[in-house]
């Protein structure tokens, strides 16, 4: 049994619920279309104690209690209700009424079935008279009758509380951003790390000598790719250059790559459970050097997390090139070869029809032959050329 | 009063404390091991403040533990002893240790190493190192007989001649000594130089 947990459409109600009784029928209906039906002697507190009854679009009922668990909460227009299985969990939407007349269950389930549009509460008598308009009506007609309450809501506004379901939404809204975001591409070569990145703000009059959108030094030996809100990477940003200068001050060695992505994850996670302040809404692909492991790619996300990677993309369409990278990627390519790789994913992920070098930042971090790592961007001129060698540049449509 | 010292050879650097722990005129023990193992090829040689001198070796030998536990790898020579030099710098101005410090280590990289660190945070990378008023008498010898790349026998030989000219000139000179040793192998025990053992009579 399989409840979609869909992000709700409707904004949380935060108010205590304006019914005076407890109710005593609860009906509910799951996103993908189960149903859950109650009736319930005495006390909300032991909803979990009953035996349901589900009603399940073509499905034979009589669910045994131990593989649901429901929690009962006030909304603004009456009583939220959210339920688990032992399979997933779901946001419900929720028929509300109090003591005073109790419809059989196959009337309640057909008001849960009707559209959900408004949000108020309703008595038993209400709907059932509702529902014997209704049938005189034609579908189209129908008023809604179910009172819509949606849990997830009330867990999106405070980053350092779980769901019921035991989600973060804020740190998942936060991915969610970055998916709105240029994308950003990482491989690692046998002799180097390449980085590319799609720029959003092209303009003509943007100084692209002086500003920098996706591609930025952290300290010598590392760099990094961002994809998400700017404003939020350039924090994280300075941060990371503190810490590195911050190691190389105590230790007089470069940081360590890992080192360096653990503890800007660190300030990352701690964003994600105290302090109520929201997640950055930035992803990383950072590309380094040091004498322990050689060259490194990581990528970290708004929830902290961190991973080392051969290949990697962030931003928009990066499931896309991710599945492009795992078939393409190569161990010990040479870093000609990694650019080109680079070059066609983007080229085929990339939402815009022309790809030309005013769109894209590439990047490469590599040992120059007397040992010191060198962080190289390329030039719009350099980029036009690979483009052309690569065979991956579309000349812009021509306008008649 | 108290005499550490050390020197660099070929693949190798050794370091030798007295073991005499002195309160006022007074004599506590004569078996005192001042240099600690910091790790598994790292030595310090400390002298100074008994407390502070095992509250600050301490202190850094767990923070270099717990650098080598978080990031699974354990630092270098140099990196422990700027390590070891902020701290005593971070605290100057504030309520310093009264420590002197001879770092000794051996890295895959860079081959062996001494680092002389005193307690007002002066760091040198040197080949030879002394501290205390045997430093007069250690530093003087080792200039006069140290050479590149000795091997373990010859260092020996120059630090045994260090230790007879503290016995014979230096005033309060302290009657036994510790030697140890860092190389490719690890930190360990050399040997030990003593001239008074501690005598247990039997009751009469």
């Amino acid at each position: 049994m399989q409840i979609d947990a869909e992000r709700p459409r409707h904004v949380a109600p935060t108010s205590r619920s304006s019914l005076r009784e407890r109710p005593q029928w609860v009906a509910l209906r799951g996103r993908s279309g189960l149903h859950f039906v109650s009736s319930r002697h005495g006390n909300a507190n032991d909803l979990g104690a009953s035996v349901w009854q589900v009603a399940l679009r073509g499905v034979s009922h009589d669910r045994n209690a131990s593989d649901l668990s429901m929690s009962l909460w006030p909304g603004r227009s009456g009583m939220c209700v959210t339920a688990t299985s032992r399979h997933r969990s779901g946001e419900v939407t929720l028929v509300h009424m109090n003591e005073k007349g109790s419809p059989t269950i196959e009337q309640l389930l057909e008001a849960v079935e009707l559209e959900d549009d408004l949000m108020r509460a309703r008595s038993a008598e209400e709907v059932v008279s509702e529902i014997k308009e209704s049938r005189t009506q034609k579908k189209s007609e129908r008023k809604v009758s179910s009172v819509v309450s949606n849990m997830s809501r009330r867990y999106d506004s405070r980053t350092t509380i779980f769901s019921p379901e035991g989600r973060l939404y804020q740190v998942e809204y936060a991915m969610e951003a970055i998916g709105n975001a240029g994308s950003a591409i990482g491989i690692l070569a046998k002799d180097g790390v390449v980085l590319i990145g799609e720029k959003k703000v092209t303009s003509k009059l943007l100084q692209t000598s002086t500003s920098a959108e996706k591609m930025y030094k952290i300290d010598d030996h590392v760099a990094c790719a961002v994809a998400g809100i700017m404003s939020d990477a350039n924090i994280l940003i300075n941060t990371a250059r503190v810490q590195a200068q911050r190691y190389t001050f105590m230790y007089q060695e470069p940081m360590p790559v890992e080192q360096l992505v653990q503890s800007l994850c660190d300030t990352k996670q701690g964003y994600t459970q105290f302090g109520g302040l929201r997640p950055f809404g930035v992803s990383f692909l950072f590309a380094g050097w040091d004498k322990n492991h050689g060259f490194q790619l990581y990528m970290s996300d708004p929830s902290g997390n961190y991973g080392g990677w051969k290949a990697a993309a962030v931003g928009a369409n990066n499931q896309a090139a991710q599945s492009i990278l795992k078939q393409d990627y190569k161990d010990d390519a040479s870093r000609e070869e990694v650019v080109e790789l680079a070059l066609k994913v983007l080229s085929k992920t990339m939402d815009s029809t022309s790809l030309t070098s005013e769109k894209l930042e590439l990047a490469e971090v590599f040992l120059t032959p007397s040992g010191s790592v060198q962080y190289h961007v390329h030039s719009p001129d350099s980029l036009t050329k690979l483009l052309v060698k690569h065979g991956v540049t579309q000349p812009a449509a021509e306008t008649p | 009063m108290e005499c550490v010292f050390g020197l660099v050879g070929k693949g190798f650097a050794i370091v030798a404390a007295d073991t005499s722990a002195v309160h006022s005129i007074l004599l506590h023990k004569n078996n005192e091991d001042k240099i600690m193992v910091l790790d598994s090829h790292k030595l310090v040689a400390a002298s100074g403040e008994p407390g502070d001198r095992v509250q600050f070796t301490e202190y850094v030998q767990k923070n270099v533990s717990l650098y080598k536990f978080r990031n699974g790898i354990p630092l270098t020579t140099a990196a422990a002893a700027n390590f070891t030099r902020g701290e005593l710098a971070t605290a100057l101005r504030k309520n310093p240790y009264s420590v002197n410090i001879l770092m000794a280590g051996y890295d895959e990289e860079s081959g062996a190493s001494l680092y002389y660190i005193d307690y007002i945070a002066t760091l040198h990378k040197v080949d030879k190192g002394a501290f205390g008023y045997g430093s007069y008498f250690s530093l003087s010898t080792m200039d006069r007989h140290y050479r590149e790349d000795m091997s373990v026998e010859e260092a020996i030989e120059l630090v045994d001649k260090c230790i007879l000219e503290i016995r014979s000139r230096l005033v309060v000179a302290p009657p036994n000594f510790v030697i140890k040793i860092v190389d490719k192998d690890g930190a360990r025990d050399y040997a030990w130089r003593q001239s008074v053992q501690d005598v247990t009579t039997a009751a009469v």
